[in-house]
Parts: C-alpha cells; structure tokens; sequence
C-alpha cells in the first residue's frame, strides 16, 4: 500500500459551497469523476452544476463517455436539483452521444426545454448527435424524428431568446 | 497615542499619510494593514463601516493564514488603476500572476485554510485563485491518484463501487 501521505482529509472538510466552488472550474469530465472519489464527493459534483446559472453539458468528451440513457438520466436529475435549488438559470445547453435511438430522448428533450423555459432561461440547446464511429450505421439522415414542445412555448411570456434543437 | 478608533494611519515612504486598520487574528496576533488593502476583503469592509475599538476581530482566521491573506490584499491594492494596453499595466499583470502564482505554492492543509479564510473574509480574486488552484490538481488525475494526493478515504462498500463503476463505464476510467 502506498503510505498515507496525508494525515487529515482537509479537502473532503470543507463545507459544499467551497467544493462546488472548486469543481465549477473542472471540466465537465473530469468534474464527473469526483463522484467516484468517496460517499462526500458522490453527489458534489451534480449539485455543483444544479446550483448553478449556466448548465453547460455540451463538452463532447462527456458525451463521448456517458452512456446516453444514463446521460439523459444525469440532465433530467441535474434539472430536478436545479428546481429544488430555485437558483436563477439562464443558459441550458447539453449534447448527448444518442446513437440511432434519437427518437428514445424526445419526451426528455420535450421536458427539459420546458423545464428550463420555465426557470427563466434564455439560451437552451440540445443537440442529439450521432454517433459518427458506429460503422452499423449507414442510413444516413434517418435520425429524424418528432419532438413535441409545450404549445404555450412561444406565446408564453417567458425569457426564452435561443432555442437550438439538432440532431 | 489618542487613537481610540480601529482606524490609525502611518506615513508612507513617499511622505503622505495612509489610513490603516489593525486586524486582530483568532490567536490574538495584530495586523496593521493600509485600508485600501485591508478593503478587498468585503468582510472586513463592512466592519471599518461599522466601526469601533481596539481592532477588528477576525474570529475565524488564525495569524499564520492570515498573513498569507494580507500578503495577498497587499500586492492586489497595491496595483494602480490600470491604463488599458500601455505596456506599464502589462508588466503589471504579469507580475501579479507571477506573484499568484508563488503564492499558492503552500502545502494542502494551507491551502485549504486559506480557501475558508478567502470565503469568510470574502476576500472574491483569493478565492478564485485557491479554488482554481485546487481544480488544477484534480485535472488529468484518476479518482486513485486524488484519493492519495489529498488523502480522501474511500468509504463505498464494494457493491456500491461496484454499482458505480457499472453506471458510470467511460466516464471514471
């Protein structure tokens, strides 16, 4: 066993807010992988991001290396604290790996937009991008499919400025 | 000496008189630091407005680290308005970020308590530099390497780990 260098865990002591303060300026990988460091850490990471006003899951290395249904799942929890959290949200953004099962995620785009239109934000993008290494997949352009958006979205009074949907 | 308020002056080299506060350490140390520096921390600011006597007690900073802080407000108040893109202000910044920089070369106990002290006395550019300092140790290291480095004891029962590693395959490698 490598020697215990450190005597007293002072990191893991210090209140969340100091935490949240410190992962907000890791990326978002590796900022994910501090919930692999012990039970203190398991749920600083998310919380960090839930409490704050730009939720930026757009780094297509996290993307790359969640598994999409367990991504969607990491969003529509984030988006959950965020609302118990009621802190102000101004940016949503997040680019999932969603392979050819684009379709799958449509009730969880169609939730998230409204979730994020009704916390105030101004700027939400969703990018459901494909997969370009899956050599199965040769029916290009077959990735279409129907996401159904609240239809008071754009007669509601809201802050929404930029909506950007892809796939 | 008549001076019954918290604030007291000494002249500068430069023969004029700067206002100064005196900060009182949680082990009793006294600090006497120009209010201009002693101001970056919002804290501390609040309590020169309040005023009073005797010093401004700083209850939750011990002298060692609160040296380190007023170091910090020291070099930072000390920095003349900048006059955008004159090379003098360039300079200026470089220095600073040299400066930062030998700063946080301290040990991870330090660190830490310097990351509280910031918090608490609010002190906003040594807060960001701590934390930015810490964030730059956990980059590009494995959840292994930072348990060791900051001796984080790993407290997940095998199946939890287990379960962990299951969800999160290509992310925590």
């Amino acid at each position: 066993m490598a020697a215990a260098a450190v005597a007293e865990d002072r990191l893991s002591g210090l209140p969340d807010d100091l935490l949240h303060s410190i992962l907000r300026g890791l990326p978002l990988k590796q900022g994910a992988r501090t919930s692999a460091l012990s039970r203190r850490w398991a749920h600083q990471w998310l919380h960090a991001l839930a409490f704050s006003a730009v939720i930026d899951l757009t780094d297509r290395d996290f993307a790359r290396g969640h598994p999409p249904m367990r991504a969607a799942a990491t969003v529509s929890r984030c988006l959950t604290l965020h609302t118990e959290y009621d802190a102000p949200l101004h940016v949503f953004g997040v680019v999932l790996g969603s392979g050819r099962d684009a379709s799958a995620f449509g009730r969880d785009v169609a939730e998230w937009v409204a979730a994020t239109v009704a916390r105030g934000a101004r700027d939400v993008e969703v990018d459901l991008t494909r997969r370009q290494e899956d050599p199965a997949d040769n029916n290009h352009g077959c990735s279409a499919f129907m996401v159904e958006l609240p239809g008071d979205l754009f007669l509601a009074r809201n802050s929404l400025e930029q909506l950007a949907l892809g796939g | 000496m008549a001076a019954a308020d918290s604030c007291d002056g000494i002249s500068t080299s430069g023969g004029g008189w700067e206002k100064t506060v005196t900060l009182v350490s949680s082990d009793d140390a006294r600090f006497e630091v120009r209010e201009a520096a002693a101001s970056l921390s919002q804290t501390v600011r609040r309590m020169i407005r309040a005023g009073g006597d005797g010093g401004i007690p700083l209850p939750k900073v011990d002298a060692r680290t609160l040296s380190t802080v007023l170091e910090y407000c020291n070099k930072h108040a000390a920095v003349p308005a900048p006059a955008p893109e004159s090379s003098s202000a360039e300079a200026a910044a470089v220095d600073l970020e040299w400066f930062d920089k030998e700063l946080m070369h301290v040990d991870l106990a330090t660190l830490c308590s310097l990351i509280r002290a910031a918090d608490y006395l609010e002190v906003a550019g040594l807060l960001d530099l701590t934390c930015k300092t810490v964030a730059d140790m956990i980059k590009s290291k494995t959840a292994e390497e930072i348990r060791q480095m900051f001796g984080i004891q790993n407290d997940f029962t095998p199946e939890e780990e287990e379960q962990l590693s299951r969800e999160n395959a290509g992310v925590f490698e």
